[in-house]
């Protein structure tokens, strides 16, 4: 993906200029926290495109071929991300004072169909929550299309969503409430310790040759260019989502404002979405009646849009041409449907319910991450034929 | 092209985000809340959380 090019100045330039401007805009419109905000999501979305820190083709490398290196390197942020969260989710800001709580939502059988079915999708559409907006951000024009169904998939499950609420369900289960702080974490690093060695045993089985160094190390290596090591991608993603908790008081989401922008969209064309069981709800009834800037995963959103395409002018490789034929436009019409469709139906994607979920000690979390690694598997035999 | 496409889109939508912005205003900003004027969680959660209850990051 990564190629040694010149650097796309005038790529670079709207970048830097627009995000100054946003950077500015957001602090007078509402507050400098916000404008923190969409720093934040400019870095993730820096990181996301030097790292190549894609869910996606990791969980297809290893499901096709068991090269578990990009599993592996997720399994570290989410360690890393536990040891950083734990001491301070439900707790103050370290910042500001301001009362921060976890990625914390009920464990479900909505949870299990929704994560399976973002899990298939994500395949056919070529990238998860994040991997959608940075691949975007990167010059790849499929992933608008993508983006523009994920919308619809989203403002479409949260149609019908107490159907799925009412569905048997245990209930929210947070870790930390239930064993304490220490007794999470060591519970939650022991268990992604096993899932590392597991990984990795199947990789050396099937590949007979496995090196533990290959994420932390990158063939040229460069800081302002790229590409980073699969491992820097990991730590910094995990410092940034702690960053976003303490900022916006809440753990790194994505999905959120996708449904958001659809029910704006819906609402501005004469569609009564407020009626909508969905956005009578606390929470996403105040984000409706809001400013889109208010909402901080719109933000932080635009910001890893451009991050990644300041990553990718760094590059040059903003202007590559995108392979893309109908086949391909259905799969991304298909797969972000549904992935935004799954990501309502399982209280997030594999930023907000996996990565932050993990992170905060919800049980949910790992319910997704199951659920859409099965999901995946049955989604890389169905997108042999899309992208055959 | 590409990129004077992909500019004017971006372009395109952060104005349809400054009209919405227009229409509503700042109506409620969560981080203006403090600690101690949030009687209790549930409401901690509800201010500062489109992870969960049910925003569903």
């Amino acid at each position: 993906m990564i190629q040694a090019k010149k650097i796309d100045f005038f790529v670079l330039s709207f970048g830097l200029i627009s995000s100054i401007f946003l950077v500015y805009f957001f602090k007078q419109i509402i507050n400098f926290q916000h404008s923190l905000i969409f720093v934040i999501g400019l870095l993730l979305g820096l990181t996301l495109y030097h790292a190549s820190f894609g869910f996606t083709g990791g969980w297809r490398n290893f499901i096709e071929r068991s090269d578990s290196s990009a599993l592996r390197a997720q399994f570290l942020m989410l360690a890393f991300a536990i040891l950083l969260f734990s001491g301070i989710v439900n707790s103050t800001s370290i910042f500001y004072g301001n009362p921060i709580v976890g990625s914390v939502a009920p464990t479900n059988v909505s949870v299990i169909i929704g994560s399976f079915i973002f899990g298939l999708s994500m395949q056919l559409a070529g990238g998860c929550g994040s991997g959608t907006l940075f691949t975007l951000g990167g010059g790849n024009t499929k992933m608008f299309i993508t983006l523009i169904f994920f919308i619809v998939g989203s403002l479409v499950g949260t149609y019908n969503f107490t159907f799925w609420l009412d569905l048997p369900s245990l209930g929210n289960i947070s870790l930390l409430e239930k064993f304490g702080i220490i007794n999470t974490v060591l519970i939650q690093l022991i268990f992604i310790g096993l899932l590392y060695l597991l990984c990795s045993f199947i990789d050396k089985k099937r590949n007979a040759v496995l090196n533990h160094s290959d994420i932390f190390i990158s063939n040229g290596f460069n800081a302002i260019k790229g590409p980073w090591p699969l491992f820097l991608g990991a730590i910094l993603l995990a410092i940034l989502n702690f960053l976003m908790l303490n900022i916006a008081g809440h753990p790194w989401s994505v999905t959120f404002a996708f449904g958001l922008w659809g029910a704006k969209i819906a609402d501005f064309a004469g569609i009564d979405v407020a009626s909508w069981t969905f956005w009578t709800f606390d929470y996403p009834k105040i984000a409706l009646k809001n400013s889109i800037f208010a909402d901080h995963t719109s933000i932080s959103n635009i910001g890893i849009i451009l991050g990644a395409l300041i990553a990718s002018s760094l590059v040059g490789s903003f202007n590559q041409k995108t392979k893309i034929n109908y086949k391909i436009v259905l799969a991304a019409i298909i797969g972000g449907f549904f992935m935004g469709f799954g990501a309502r139906l399982a209280f997030g994607c594999n930023i907000g319910a996996l990565f932050s979920g993990i992170a905060s000690g919800s049980l949910h979390g790992w319910a997704w991450f199951l659920f859409a690694f099965i999901g995946a598997y049955f989604g890389v035999k169905a997108r042999r034929w899309f992208y055959s | 092209m590409k990129s004077i496409i992909f500019i004017v889109v971006f372009c395109f939508f952060i104005g349809l985000g400054y009209i919405d912005h227009s229409r509503y205003g700042i109506v409620y900003n969560s981080l203006e809340q403090s600690n101690s004027d949030l009687e209790d969680n549930n409401e901690k959660q509800i201010l500062s959380a489109p992870c969960s209850e049910f925003g569903g990051g």
